[in-house]
């Protein structure tokens, strides 16, 4: 009887284990972009936190909500990184890279959302209850020297005031605003 | 005897496979649920800039032409203007490829409509942001709050930086569901 046993779980043990080597889907390239998309949504999402901190005048806040922006914003560099990897894993048919990639991206997709809980609903963006990566380092996280003066001369005030203001000019008339004004 | 092992084993992973069966519509169940839950966020978000831009209106009256930054001041409402058509259009998108949802024939066909709704829900959601921010920036100016300005600025900066990376996700994820059934 135990013989029987012992060769029924080894069998079984050997189909399943057929079965996993065999089974594992292959990375779907969209699902990766869909996480990456979300991670810049949460992006956004945590730079309005930033704007809206900045209204209210909180210093506290405004500090954290800055920590938070950035660390968000570290984590969709390094799953833009980590997609671009997985784009090119996948041309060249390397399974194994193209799943660490794509791990990669949720793990980050996961840590952004645990962090991002209570500005985005539950579940939206969700990846919290997925599969979790290595833990983002702490000195992953760069926190924005909100007291420091972004322009120390005035040329570099005019670089920055060139770059925003490129990123406005494109774009469809405002709807309350006569086109003359614009 | 070893032949009896085996249909044993069989039975077994047969019946494992079809728990593992019921994982994966559950898998897509999620996807499903999440594109929904991802789309209401949109709603109210887009109800919230809506409802900013209403703010906005008033918020220019206050505002003397001769203002320093009048020339500013333009430039927001054009990127608010550019942005609230991306949240309003982006969220119709959405709702579209949710409605396809129900009815597609597949269950991956299906699963690819939630990701393509979600992701859509996600680009109207940073529309939206970005009205909301360019409305707390004419605040700011009209309410004098000057101290806030290169914050809000800077933050504006990234925000639309990060605006443009979900709207490029959205177009490659449509590109390559595109590719998928083009094959």
């Amino acid at each position: 009887m135990n013989k029987r046993l012992k060769q029924i779980i080894s069998s079984t043990c050997m189909v399943v284990a057929l079965m996993a080597i065999t089974s594992r889907a292959a990375v779907d390239p969209a699902d990766a972009a869909a996480k990456l998309a979300d991670l810049g949504t949460l992006s956004v999402v945590a730079q309005a936190n930033i704007t809206e901190a900045a209204a209210g005048g909180d210093v506290d806040a405004l500090a954290e909500a800055s920590q938070l922006g950035a660390a968000v914003a570290v984590a969709l560099a390094q799953s833009q990184e980590s997609f671009e990897t997985l784009e090119q894993a996948v041309a060249a048919g390397n399974d194994e890279l193209a799943q660490s990639s794509y791990d990669d991206i949720v793990a980050a997709l996961g840590l952004a959302s645990d962090a991002m809980a209570g500005l985005v609903p539950d579940g939206v963006m969700g990846a919290s209850d997925q599969q979790m990566g290595p833990q983002m380092a702490d000195d992953a996280y760069d926190p924005v020297n909100i007291y420091a003066d972004p322009s120390d001369t005035d040329a570099e005030q005019g670089i920055a005031d060139d770059q925003f203001i490129n990123n406005w000019l494109t774009g469809v008339v405002p709807y309350d605003k006569p086109a003359t004004d614009t | 005897m070893i032949k009896h092992s085996m249909t044993i084993g069989l039975v077994i992973v047969a019946l494992a496979g079809s728990v593992t069966n019921c994982k994966t519509y559950a898998a897509q169940s999620e996807v499903a649920s999440q594109a929904k839950q991802a789309i209401e966020y949109a709603e109210a978000e887009v109800e919230k800039a809506r409802e900013a831009i209403e703010l906005g209106k008033q918020l220019i009256t206050q505002i003397p032409e001769d203002h320093l930054l009048m020339p500013d001041v333009a430039q927001v409402l054009e990127l608010a203007s550019e942005n609230w058509k991306t949240a309003v259009d982006s969220l119709k998108g959405a709702e579209m490829s949710a409605s396809k949802m129900g009815s597609a024939t597949q269950d991956s066909i299906a699963n690819d409509y939630a990701m393509l709704a979600k992701v859509n829900a996600g680009v109207s959601v940073s529309g939206a942001k970005v009205v909301q921010m360019s409305i707390t920036y004419l605040d700011a100016i009209a309410n004098n709050k000057t101290g806030s300005l290169r914050i809000i600025r800077a933050a504006m900066q990234d925000a639309l930086e990060s605006s443009s990376q979900v709207q490029l996700s959205y177009e490659r994820v449509k590109a390559l569901i595109s590719q998928k059934y083009s094959k």
